[in-house]
This record gives structure tokens, C-alpha cells and sequence, in this order.
């Protein structure tokens, strides 16, 4: 059977994901489980035990031989479905072939500058992904595309090794600087990442670090020294960006998370600018 | 004449105005006393019913509405009416253009054209150290904006990339002044991708430049043209005599019929009609005021006749269209599906070919024809839509968008704008706007003009004012020219609400005295 891929959604255009204007493919699945993920129902992968078609309030949903159908006239786009979901699943997302997903960067080729994947963690679907961009360098019409991954870095060394052949960079979120926090936030420890990071860097494709400021959590005097030590070791050039943890959209279970100020995060680049190294809030 | 005195006292009266202003509207009221050229009793009808409309221009003509004075040659030349001698240094030549751009005539009272700066200056530069140009370049802006204080003021840079464009660059992003507006010429294989980048840079500032495609627009004028008030491009040393418009909404409604009978029928008519006002207005100019035979630009050579044209604007193409198309009890909209787009197509199509038909006197600037202009509208226009555009609030995803409006682009030879707007997330990744910019090119637009969603400025038509000079106008009068209209503009459309935001273009502004 041919290989599909889980996708929880495209963006057509996103100035935020690499260099240029850039098409956006974010899959479904997640290894970390960030108390603040903003988009949990990307992390889990569905196991089809009809909760939510049970939990809609209008019956817009239902489950056929194993497949969702979604009366997009009667939903009322209420979200129960996905925040009720026991898997922190979607009964939203699609699965594409390497075909299908080719086809769907071929109707904004002419627009971007390339293609960024995303998630999710979509190296998880390493083989996929191996597979989408070597098909995406042997089609005429596409191979002046270049392809981004943006990842938690979490994966195994040589899944990234893999796939650093093909793609022409990456942005890697480096959800905390200390283990213990890291562990705090994702539920994992940070090795994986820093091999990553270190590895990514040696061969000049890492392109962008970000980090999510969580407040009490990764903002620590420690933590900003640990963080120093890593961005002094990037190659230079390399962007760095701090984003605020925002309290939209995250579980109710984490509700009690504090974003930071403005005023705190312009601190926080201040104190790297002290340091000669340039962060910038995005 | 009651009338007349009664206008002229509340414009004496009016608090808001300063002397200029006020000295501008008397002399339009002048004009207005006299009459019209004269035109069939049709034309007339259709002016009285605001179908076909000047713009405000006057009853009679006596400066062409756009010049584009050969400011290379006269700085080659001097200028003998001013007693001005060829500059042998940048001063020199900064100070010449200062006091040659006070005598260049124009509807608002304020030159619409300063030239390709830029390569105008670049001679002059000499020795001089990069701060040195700066600071003479940073002066010359100052004088620019409190001397001719209207938003049609407009200046040229590129295609080339030098050190002149990139200090007005600098110095527009630092002083981010209302005037003068801006035009990046930008070729693929003549301008930098760093200028590009510097120039999208520089929008995220102050909101200009706009972009113009500088190899589509040299196909149709070679490459002596100028990018000027309201993104029109015409001939340098020479313009255009008059703009006059048509409402396409207005007669698509007054049309009775199906759509080939409109085309053929309804739509060649009203533009015969327009044309007429047109040839009507360029003769008095021409024959009766003897513009071009008695100015001293056009004395000297810096204008001559022989390059100028008239420009026959349109707007509301997007009501006619999805009015034409109602009528057939279909719910297509243009800028939305594929045949109303085709619909908006094939309309310019045959206005393109009813005025590429009649031979105009005077218009050798381009063989004889008018130029066709997607004309950006006015802060009157409160049921139709800008030129081509699609309505505001209407307008689909960005690249449907581009789609939609790239293919109309090739028609109007006398200028179009699309404005776009992109939120604040461009401003760290300016790559990604010009890649959005070299695609529309190269699917054929004209011009690029494009607004970050809450800058300090806000284009309100086509031309910027300060959101703290609009909200200021209605306590006290504004040094700009134009700033009032934008304050009617905010009232009719209600800009500062939409969601979405997309401001027209203003050519001019009703005197509503
Ligand atoms: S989306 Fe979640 S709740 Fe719905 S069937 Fe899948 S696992 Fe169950
Ligand atoms: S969003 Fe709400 S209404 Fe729509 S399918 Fe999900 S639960 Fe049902």
C-alpha cells in the first residue's frame, strides 16, 4: 500500500516559516505533549472510538465504515468534538499520498518560494517526508522549491540525518535550555534536541532557534544562561526567536500557565543583546 | 452669480483652510463661471448625470492635468525663464529642481511629477561622501513635503540601483513624510534584489514606494516614462491634457438588453461620449488657451506637445460586471469566478478597442489614441469600486487575488493600482513580500502597491495621510492638500472599521463649494 502521510492542515502563504513566502503542510502526530501546545489536537493520532460523534451537540459528525463524515452546513464549529477528544486527536485530519500532496504545492507553485513542513512533528513521518521531497526535486515544475522542516528536534539522530540531506534547512523549537524544564514542558528530555541543534548547526542548516517563553517555567536567571550557551554556539546568522506563550487555545488543564509581558520579553532580548548574541521577539 | 458670491465668502470663511487652499478653491470658482467647451447635448446629459465626469479639471483648461517636464534637459539646458544656469554640483542641481518644480503647473496647484530623482542627481554627485548626500538628500525631502504639501507630488527611483535612490530610501524612512509619493521602477535584470528589499522595507515604514514593472510599462512608452500622481505613467517631457472618466456601474444600470448588446451598443456609445469630452477639453486647451504655444516649459523644449495624450479613465467595473451578470440570475461575482473575471476582461477589451479607434487630436504622445487608465477613484464614489479593483471587503485569498486583476493589467496603458495589504508579520521577512511582488510581474501587473494592516500611515485612496492628521482635520485645518479628502473618504467608506483593510485611490477631490 502506498505510504500516506497525516496532515492536519495546509496554509497557502505564511511569512513566518522561512525565508520568502512559503507554503505550510503541518502533520498530525506529536511525540512532546507542551503543556502549552497551542493546537492539541495535532498531537495524537485518532483511534476512532467515536467520542466525538457521540459529543457533538448537532450531529454533524459521523463515523461510516471507518470514516468521518462531517455535515459542514449543520456544524457549528463549536470545537467539542476536537477538545473532548481522549487522544488529543482530530477527526479533521486527511491523509495524502505523495502524489496527492505534490499536486497540492503545485497549485501555489508560482507564488512561493518554497515549501516548509511542519506539525505536529512531522519527522515522525521521516520516511514520508524523504519520500515527498526527493519526488519534489524530480518534478521540473518544482525543484526550484526549497524545503523547510520545522521541528521539536526530539527525534532520533538519525532521522534527522536522513532527512538534513534533502531539505535546505530548519527551524527547531527548543522548548527549554535545562533538562528539568524541559522535561517540565514536553514530558521528554532534551537530548535528542541538542544533538540536533548541534548537529543542524555543523552543517549549516539550521536556519531559526525558537523558544516559547513560559513564565516560572523556561525564563529563569539559569535557564537564560543555559540558553546563552546554546545560541553562542550557533553558527552565526543563524535567527533566533523568542515568541510569548499565549493562553489562547492551550487545555483547560493548563489554564493556571502565566504569559509573560511585553516589557518582560523585551528584557529577555535585551539581556542576550548584552551578551552579543541578537534575539528577536516574533 | 449669487451662487458664486455665496461660495466664495464660505470659502473666504472657512476655518480650515489656510491661504492657499482657500486661494486654490477661488480660482477654481473662477473657472467654474465660464463655460464648458462645447459638446453635444448627449455628452452634456451624461456629465450632468454623472456618467462621464472630469474630475473636477474646470470648465476651462488652461494647464494640461499632467505634466512631466524633461527635468534632464533643462538641467542639461538651464531655463531661460528663470534665469537658471546648468548646476555643476549637487547643490546646484538640488536647489535648480527646488525652484523649476514651483513653476510646473497642475490641477491641485502642486507639480504631479518630480522626475526619476534619482538619475537626474546622480551626475552631480561628484566626490561626495555618502553623509554628504544624506544630509542634502534628507533637506531636499524637507523642502519637498512643506513646500508642495499634496500627496500627488510623486518621484521616481530605479530601476537602477545607486546611492542617491538608497539615501531617499533612508531618508523616507526616517522622516516618513506624507509627500512626495513614490515610485520604485523594478526590473528583473536591472535592479538589485537589495534595492527591492530595501524599498519593501521602507513600505513597512511609511507605506511607500509603490512598485511599478518597469519592463511592461517601457513596452509601452520605452523607457522615458515617469510613474506620477496617482500611479499614472506617462510620457516624460510631455502627459497627458485632461482625464476624463466613465462610470461603468452608472451604465451598466441605464442598459437595457443582454451583454453583447451592452458591449457593442451601451458601452462603445458611452465611450464615443467620453471620448468626445475628452477631444472637446484638449481642443480648448490646445486652440483656445494655447497652453503649449505660450508656457515657457513647453517654450523651451522641457515639454513639448507632440509627447502628450489624453487619459480616459473608468471605474465601477466590478458593480457592471456583477450587475450584467445578475441579470442573467446567476450569483457570480467578479474577483471571485472564472467567468465574471472573463466578463470584466472582455468589457476592457472593447473599451480598449473603441478608443484605440478614434484618432485624437493632438495625442501624438501615443500615436493619436488615449490612454486607457483604471482610474483609483475619488472620496465621492460611494457605490462603486476603483478603477478594476475588487470591493473592499470582497476580496478573495492573495494569490486568487493576483490571478484575478494580473490579467487586466495589459490594458491600461495609462496606469492601474491594486493595493494589497499583508499584516505585520511581512516586516521580518520582506523576502516574502518581494517574491509576491516579482510573481505578480511576471503574471503580468503593472504596478505593486502594497500597506502593512495597522501602519501609522494609511492609504486612503492613493495617497497616505497620518491617522493622527485625520483624526486632527476635524478640530483644526491640515497643512496637506489632501488630508481633508481623506477625511471624506473615512466618512463615506468608513475605512477605520473594515476588517480587511483596502483603501482606494483619490485622483482628485470634488470642490464642494
Ligand atoms: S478524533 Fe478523537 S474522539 Fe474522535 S474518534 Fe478519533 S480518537 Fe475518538
Ligand atoms: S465543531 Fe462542534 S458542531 Fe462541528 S463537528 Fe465538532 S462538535 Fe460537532
Amino acid at each position: 500500500m502506498e505510504l500516506k502521510a497525516n496532515i492536519s492542515s495546509i496554509l497557502n502563504s505564511s511569512f513566518i516559516d522561512g525565508p520568502g513566502n512559503r507554503m505550510v503542510i503541518f502533520f498530525q502526530g506529536c511525540q512532546f505533549n507542551c503543556i502549552y501546545c497551542h493546537n492539541p489536537h495535532t498531537i495524537g493520532l485518532c483511534k476512532k472510538c467515536g467520542s466525538c460523534v457521540d459529543n457533538c451537540p448537532t450531529q454533524s459528525l459521523k463515523l461510516v465504515e471507518k470514516e468521518f463524515i462531517h455535515e459542514k452546513e449543520s456544524c457549528i464549529c463549536c470545537d467539542k468534538c476536537i477538545r473532548d477528544c481522549p487522544e488529543d486527536s482530530s477527526p479533521f485530519y486527511q491523509q495524502y499520498t505523495v502524489t496527492q500532496l505534490i499536486n497540492e504545492v503545485r497549485k501555489n507553485a508560482d507564488f512561493i518560494s518554497g515549501v516548509t513542513l511542519s506539525g505536529g512533528e512531522v519527522l515522525l513521518q521521516a520516511d514520508f517526508v524523504v519520500l515527498f521531497i526527493e519526488a519534489l526535486r524530480c518534478d521540473e515544475e518544482l525543484n526550484h522549491l526549497t524545503v523547510y522542516i520545522d521541528s521539536n528536534g526530539g527525534v532520533p539522530i538519525k532521522q534527522i540525518q536522513r532527512v538534513a540531506q534533502l531539505a535546505d534547512g530548519f527551524l527547531i523549537d527548543l522548548k527549554a535550555a535545562l533538562n528539568i524544564s524541559h522535561l517540565k514542558i514536553t514530558g521528554q528530555s532534551i537530548e535528542n534536541t541538542l544533538q540536533t541543534i548541534k548537529f543542524l548547526s555543523s552543517i549549516e542548516k539550521l536556519y531559526e532557534v525558537r523558544t516559547v517563553v513560559v513564565k516560572g517555567i523556561n525564563d529563569s536567571e539559569d535557564e537564560k544562561e543555559q540558553y546563552l550557551k546554546i545560541y553562542s554556539s550557533l553558527k552565526p546568522g543563524t535567527k533566533i526567536y523568542l515568541l510569548k506563550m499565549r493562553k489562547h487555545g492551550i487545555r483547560d488543564k493548563y489554564s493556571y500557565l502565566e504569559e509573560a509581558t511585553d516589557s518582560e520579553m523585551l528584557q529577555m532580548t535585551r539581556y542576550y543583546a548584552s551578551k552579543g548574541i541578537k534575539v528577536d521577539v516574533l | 452669480m449669487a451662487d458664486i458670491k455665496s461660495s466664495v465668502l464660505e470659502i473666504i470663511k472657512d476655518g480650515n483652510l489656510d491661504y492657499k487652499q482657500k486661494r486654490h478653491f477661488l480660482a477654481s470658482i473662477a473657472e467654474s463661471s465660464v463655460d464648458y467647451p462645447e459638446i453635444s447635448p448627449e455628452a452634456d446629459a451624461a456629465m450632468h448625470n454623472k456618467i462621464i465626469c472630469d474630475l473636477f479639471e474646470g470648465n476651462a483648461p488652461y494647464r494640461p492635468r499632467y505634466v512631466l517636464p524633461d527635468y534632464e534637459k533643462a538641467l542639461k539646458r538651464g531655463v531661460k525663464y528663470l534665469e537658471l544656469e546648468p548646476p555643476s554640483d549637487l547643490d546646484e542641481a538640488i536647489n535648480f529642481l527646488s525652484i523649476l518644480y514651483q513653476h510646473v503647473p497642475s490641477i491641485t496647484g502642486y507639480t504631479v511629477s518630480l522626475g526619476n530623482i534619482d538619475k537626474l542627481l546622480m551626475p552631480y554627485i561628484g566626490e561626495l561622501s555618502e553623509e554628504q548626500i544624506y544630509k542634502k538628500i534628507k533637506l531636499f525631502w524637507r523642502y519637498i513635503d512643506r513646500t508642495l504639501p499634496d500627496a500627488f507630488v510623486h518621484a521616481n527611483i530605479g530601476p537602477e540601483d545607486n546611492v542617491i535612490a538608497r539615501n531617499i530610501l533612508r531618508v523616507e524612512r526616517e522622516l516618513k513624510q506624507v509627500v512626495p509619493n513614490l515610485t520604485l521602477k523594478y526590473d528583473s535584470e536591472l535592479t538589485s534584489e537589495s534595492i527591492l528589499t530595501d524599498a519593501v522595507n521602507t513600505v513597512f515604514e511609511t507605506a511607500k514606494p509603490h512598485i511599478a514593472n518597469h519592463k511592461m510599462i517601457s513596452d509601452d512608452f520605452g523607457t522615458e516614462y515617469g510613474v506620477v500622481s496617482c500611479y499614472n505613467s506617462l510620457k516624460i517631457g510631455g502627459g497627458s491634457h485632461t482625464l476624463v472618466r466613465l462610470n461603468l456601474k452608472k451604465i451598466s444600470e441605464l442598459h437595457i438588453g443582454d451583454i453583447d448588446t451592452f458591449l457593442n451598443y451601451t458601452l462603445t456609445d458611452y465611450c464615443n461620449l467620453t471620448l468626445e469630452v475628452i477631444e472637446a477639453r484638449i481642443r480648448f486647451l490646445v486652440e483656445e488657451t494655447r497652453y503649449y504655444d505660450t508656457d515657457f516649459l513647453a517654450k523651451e523644449g522641457i515639454v513639448s506637445l507632440d509627447n502628450f495624450s489624453a487619459m480616459f479613465g473608468f471605474f465601477g467595473l466590478a458593480e457592471c460586471v456583477n450587475i450584467l451578470i445578475g441579470r442573467k440570475n446567476s450569483n457570480l461575482k467578479y474577483g471571485h469566478d472564472d467567468e465574471a473575471n472573463k466578463l470584466g476582461l472582455l468589457i476592457l477589451e472593447k473599451m480598449r478597442q473603441v478608443i484605440d479607434a478614434k484618432h485624437l487630436p493632438y495625442c501624438e504622445g501615443n500615436g493619436g489614441k488615449a490612454f486607457l487608465h483604471a482610474q483609483s477613484g475619488i472620496d465621492t464614489d460611494i457605490e462603486e469600486t476603483a478603477g478594476a479593483r475588487i470591493p473592499i471587503g470582497e476580496e478573495p485569498d492573495l494569490y486568487s487575488h493576483i490571478n484575478a486583476v494580473a490579467p487586466l493589467h495589459y490594458l491600461f496603458n495609462g496606469g492601474v493600482s491594486d493595493i494589497f495589504h499583508f499584516d505585520e508579520t511581512a516586516k521580518r521577512n520582506p523576502k516574502a513580500i518581494t517574491d509576491i511582488i516579482k510573481v505578480s510581474f511576471r503574471k503580468g501587473m503593472r504596478m505593486f502597491t502594497f500597506n502593512l494592516a495597522d501602519s501609522e500611515f494609511i492609504r486612503i485612496t492613493g495617497y497616505l495621510v497620518r491617522r493622527s492628521d485625520l483624526k486632527d482635520f476635524r478640530i483644526e485645518g491640515s497643512r496637506y492638500g489632501t488630508t481633508q479628502f481623506g477625511a471624506n473618504t473615512m466618512d463615506n467608506d468608513s475605512v477605520d472599521e473594515r476588517s480587511q483593510k483596502r483603501i482606494m485611490s483619490v485622483e482628485n477631490t470634488p470642490v464642494t463649494y
